[in-house]
């Protein structure tokens, strides 16, 4: 028996795939000197492949969850509030979430990266597929390796959507 | 006679004639040639029995997916011109035939959370091929658009298990049916769906009956020991214990707890019965279902007293419970 459809989550999910696609688009056109095409591309690609591991860690893991981690779930899920967790434990988690989701996503989409790099070979940063003329702009800052420029995306990504979430918090 | 015998022969010529018009196929190796040789074999298979039915039946399903495949192929569908329907179509064919020809499971409608990966493989066969269906390695701009469209069909893949996975949890956790959804992020619920009966309601009126035949036409005091703490709490756990053990087993049969308040007024006892959701709610405080009953003193001459009493008393209990209210608790 079917109660409840998934719409809002698609639409949460297309919001921050957006967010995020944006975010890397910028860097790594910018950083990185890929062409704008390649940047989106890579960029959509990266972001939707993030989404889908995350999906099925959720998927295999779920089963081996205790009822007390389920029951903490289901209170997110279908309610949007913690359930038997106290105040400042919540903070502790949302700031620990935070830093394990960069962490994972800058692993997942550097090695996604690195793939994709080998299996389509048109992603070479600052390579010669572009000839930059005197109307480029410059790097924003010094640092272009691609790790880090991964980095730096994912926090931008994921202070924005916690913005929004926060937000959206405010005015439920 | 013969003029009317005539008519019709000329009607069923024309119709011959406009049969075969519509169904001959333009050449010997076409699509229509599949599809037709696909309702061959159904008829073939209709006439056989076992292996042999089953094997002729499975061959024209997969005449017909070609055919289908091969016809779409040549027209494709388009939604306003952009969005091409042809593998969907297929894909929607393909699993039709394997979940429910093949693995005869068609209501197991979890199976179908692997549809956009049978489109994603249709479309990568047809990228991958050229018009002599030999094998190639596509260009780049193509390699990036299968990559795309497969992380695009995983998701959608990933979504169609969410949902089943929401409804299973709600399946599992009955008792949250009927709480508000509004805050959630991930699901809405489908209106119009009518919620199952509450389970505290369930548990509650369960406990309640046995709890009547306990309490009630005893001798006044033995009535009384029964109230008294903690010998009440133990056999009321007991009752409830029993209650949970002949409902359908379900995760959230473990998050119903009991309890009992009582209080002395003037025509006796009051005993209220809860039952408590101790599990995730939209409040957040839980969820509790009560009935009130009252217990009164009743007099009687010893020989009406309950078989069990020993002493002799001239007062029974009488016990009516009210009807169950549910409350929220707040946080």
């Amino acid at each position: 028996m079917f109660y409840v459809i998934i719409l809002p989550i698609i639409f949460w999910q297309s919001l921050f795939l957006l967010i995020a696609t944006t975010w890397d688009t910028f860097l790594f056109y910018r950083q990185l000197r890929v062409s704008r095409k390649i940047a989106i591309e890579y960029a959509r690609t990266l972001n939707l492949f993030t989404l889908v591991l995350g999906w099925i860690f959720f998927f295999v893991f779920m089963p081996f969850f205790s009822q007390a981690t389920e029951l903490k779930i289901i209170s997110w899920l279908f309610f949007g509030r913690p359930f038997d967790m106290q105040e400042n434990e919540s903070q502790l988690n949302f700031f620990l979430y935070f830093v394990i989701i960069i962490i994972t996503t800058t692993g997942t989409k550097f090695t996604g990266m690195r793939v994709l790099q080998s299996l389509l070979q048109n992603f070479s940063p600052a390579g010669k597929n572009i000839i930059y003329n005197k109307f480029d702009r410059k790097p924003l800052f010094t640092f272009t390796s691609e790790i880090f420029i991964i980095f730096l995306s994912n926090v931008l990504i994921n202070t924005t959507i916690a913005a929004l979430l926060f937000i959206k918090g405010l005015y439920p | 006679m013969q003029n009317v015998l005539d008519i019709f022969k000329k009607f069923l010529d024309e119709v011959w004639k406009w049969l075969e018009k519509q169904l001959k196929p333009p050449m010997v190796f076409s699509a229509q040639t599949l599809v037709l040789l696909s309702f061959y074999s159904l008829f073939t298979g209709i006439l056989t029995t076992g292996f042999t039915r089953r094997f002729i039946i499975a061959c024209g399903w997969m005449f017909f997916i070609t055919g289908i495949a091969w016809l779409m192929n040549e027209k494709p569908i388009r939604i306003n011109n952009s969005i091409l329907l042809n593998f969907w179509i297929t894909g929607v064919i393909i699993c039709l035939f394997v979940f429910g020809y093949i693995l005869e499971d068609l209501e197991q409608l979890e199976l179908w959370v692997t549809l956009p990966l049978v489109v994603m493989l249709i479309t990568a066969i047809n990228d991958f091929t050229d018009t002599n269906l030999k094998f190639y390695i596509p260009n780049v701009p193509t390699r990036q658009k299968l990559v795309t469209l497969l992380a695009v069909h995983l998701l959608i893949s990933c979504w169609l298990q969410f949902f089943f996975a929401a409804n299973n949890l709600l399946n599992d956790y009955s008792s949250l049916i009927g709480e508000n959804f509004r805050n959630s992020a991930f699901v809405i619920k489908i209106p119009f769906v009518p919620n199952p009966t509450e389970k505290g309601e369930i548990i509650l009126s369960s406990v309640v009956a046995p709890v009547k035949v306990k309490l009630n036409n005893r001798s006044w005091q033995e009535m009384e020991g029964l109230l008294q703490l903690p010998d009440r709490k133990r056999w009321i756990e007991d009752i409830h214990r029993a209650v949970l053990g002949r409902l359908s087993p379900a995760k959230e049969n473990s998050l119903w707890k009991m309890d009992t308040t009582v209080s002395k007024e003037d025509w006796g006892y009051d005993l209220e019965l809860f039952s408590i959701w101790n599990g995730p709610s939209s409040n957040g405080g839980g969820i509790k279902f009560s009935s009130k009953c009252q217990i009164k003193k009743i007099n009687t001459s010893p020989s009406e007293i309950n078989s069990q009493s020993t002493s002799k008393v001239s007062s029974t209990s009488k016990m009516e419970c009210q009807k169950i209210i549910k409350t929220r608790r707040r946080l």
